[in-house]
């Protein structure tokens, strides 16, 4: 056979086998496809497209009606906190299932691959993809924007943790898509459960129960678009603003944990 | 046989699905470096066996090992040392033939970047995928991809291949070249396989087991099987008045029965002996005796596995 004796067999153990291989290969849907610019492009567009518009073009076409720069920067949050939250879930509904549905997945575990490595090759793959293309990409673009029309940089440290607590955000929105995907064989529930929890946040579903359920609001996700509204306007946050922090990083480790637990028990 | 002479070794292993059983206490064992065919109707059980030694399912029932290790607990290890070929291979569609084994390979091994693009045209020549190796998938046709998934099953040079109907898309052409896969692996590695092509089977197996309604109703090498499960039957086509000799024959206390068919003015025996010595050395004898009786046509009977298989799947259907 092959004259390959310095080819040397993997000695991985535990969640790691096969894990670096997925994740390359989960990678290089990413950065190695268009998906990366394309990603990129559409949220420069609906993102910092109107956010310019808001920022450079308002001031000269209705001066009367240009904002500053801190309702220019609510703009932004509010943009961040409604739309790309459904990027995630439409990009990634069909990771698991997909893979499940055509028998890539039953080929990918016939080879030493550990399941909780596949599910996280994917959780840890497009949370980086998502990471880049709409946190780091737009949060740059708007902060050079949004820099330049006040005439000096804005204060940055507030602004990394906007951009922080809008990843976690994005995050939990992964997490929450790849375990419906986990749990269920077709996308019509995934998609189903993943937009209609997104637009009830979006919609601030909480605040219908905050009468007779006052702790309700700081266990849903629509917190965190609340805690960073407060933090860019300078307000100050509520006491209890660790608690969604911590609650919405919970259901991320949870929902990946209860995406790995039922993908172990999937019978191909 | 030493419990280490077998590559797969179950004990009682059953899976059954929504009260379903889809396979009922499955006692296989399978020889080191054998060809072993894994036979059996469509739904008797044969790719959830397999599936069940890979790891993809689980057991409902039973236990079983692959190179001695538990097919539930070491699955993982199990599958560093095993190539698969499914039956409706499966690949990601935008990747070339050449990117699927370089990701494959990744799974098993690393070294120099060299090396690994070496044993992967050296796979890609063996299954005849040269040209084709940097198309992507999508456009490949179904023995092309059935030549695919026989090179990402032996990229890793498995110490078991297991191939759930390897043969079942190919061309005559294709078969053959497959077949002369499987021979030229079989110096490194066991392979067990599924077919419904029992020519195949014949041709390279060593050994085989026979599934029906998943139960294993037949396991054994080959020749085993041949020789036919009726005890040893010599085969007589005779000319001529044969009433006397056969009463002379059936006499003979290593005779334990004879069959009679005619034919054309031809009369066939079917004798069954338990004395295979003492037919091959007297029962001619016996006949041409007789001065009015010419013989024709005398052997030791061998099967086909095509009427052993029906048999033994139709004798079990019968006999439910």
């Amino acid at each position: 056979m092959a004259s390959d004796n310095n080819l040397q067999s993997l000695d991985e153990r535990g969640w790691r086998q096969g894990f670096a291989n997925l994740f390359r290969k989960e990678s290089g849907e990413w950065w190695h496809t268009r998906r990366w610019w394309m990603q990129s492009l559409l949220w420069l567009l609906i993102v910092n497209g109107i956010l310019a518009v808001g920022v450079w073009v308002i001031p000269i076409v209705d001066p009367e009606e240009a904002g500053d720069v801190a309702e220019n920067l609510g703009i932004f949050v509010q943009l961040m906190g409604w739309f790309p939250m459904f990027a995630v879930i439409v990009v990634t509904q069909g990771a698991i299932i997909s893979e499940k549905q055509s028998g890539t997945a039953a080929w990918v575990l016939s080879a030493p691959v550990s399941r909780r490595g596949f599910i996280l090759s994917k959780f840890i793959a497009n949370a980086i993809g998502f990471f880049v293309t709409i946190i780091l990409v737009q949060g740059l673009v708007a902060y050079v924007q949004l820099s330049l029309s006040a005439g000096s940089p804005l204060p940055f440290a507030p602004y990394l943790a906007m951009l922080a607590l809008f990843s976690l955000y994005l995050f939990f929105y992964l997490s929450l898509t790849l375990m419906l995907g986990a749990f269920f064989g077709a996308r019509g529930p995934v998609l189903g459960i993943a937009i209609a929890v997104a637009i009830g946040s979006m919609l601030g579903i909480g605040n219908l129960f905050a009468g007779f359920l006052p702790w309700i609001v700081v266990v849903l996700p629509e917190a965190i678009p609340g805690i960073i509204t407060l933090l860019v306007a300078g307000e100050p946050l509520p006491d209890v603003w660790p608690i969604p922090i911590l609650v919405i990083s919970l259901y991320t480790v949870l929902f990946v944990a209860l995406a790995i637990w039922r993908f172990n028990r999937e019978e191909f | 046989m030493n419990p280490s002479d077998f590559v797969i070794d179950t004990r009682r292993l059953g899976k059954s699905y929504n009260g379903v059983q889809a396979l009922k206490s499955l006692d296989l064992k399978v020889p080191k470096n054998s060809i072993f065919g894994f036979l059996g109707p469509n739904g008797a059980g044969k790719t959830t066996a397999i599936k069940l030694l890979l790891g993809l399912t689980r057991p409902t029932s039973g236990s079983g090992s692959v190179f001695g290790q538990d097919i539930v607990d070491d699955s993982v290890d199990i599958r560093k040392r095993i190539g698969y070929l499914a039956q409706d291979p499966r690949f990601y569609e935008h990747m070339t033939a050449r990117e699927t084994l370089r990701f494959k390979a990744h799974f098993y091994y690393s070294g120099p970047a060299a090396e690994i693009e070496n044993r992967i045209t050296e796979t890609l020549e063996l299954v005849g995928l040269s040209d084709k190796a940097d198309r992507p998938i999508k456009g490949f046709s179904g023995g092309e991809r059935q030549r695919l998934g026989i090179a990402q099953a032996q990229i890793n040079h498995p110490d078991l291949l297991i191939l759930d109907e390897p043969a079942a898309a190919l061309d005559p052409m294709g078969r053959r070249d497959v077949l002369e896969v499987m021979e030229r692996i079989q110096k490194h590695a066991t392979i067990f396989y599924s077919t419904h092509i029992l020519d195949d089977v014949q041709r390279v197996s060593d050994s085989v087991a026979i599934l029906n309604h998943g139960e294993l109703v037949a396991q054994a090498p080959i020749q085993d099987l041949l020789a036919g499960s009726r005890g040893t039957i010599y085969s007589l086509d005779i000319e001529g008045e044969a009433g006397q000799v056969r009463a002379r024959i059936s006499d003979q206390a290593w005779v334990s029965g004879i069959e009679v068919t005619y034919s054309e003015g031809q009369t066939t025996w079917q004798v069954t002996v338990t004395d295979d010595e003492a037919a091959k050395t007297q029962l001619l004898r016996l006949v041409l005796a007789d001065e009015r009786i010419t013989v024709t046509n005398f052997g030791r009977k061998t099967y086909e596995l095509e009427e052993i298989f029906m048999n033994i799947v139709e004798g079990d259907i019968h006999g439910q």
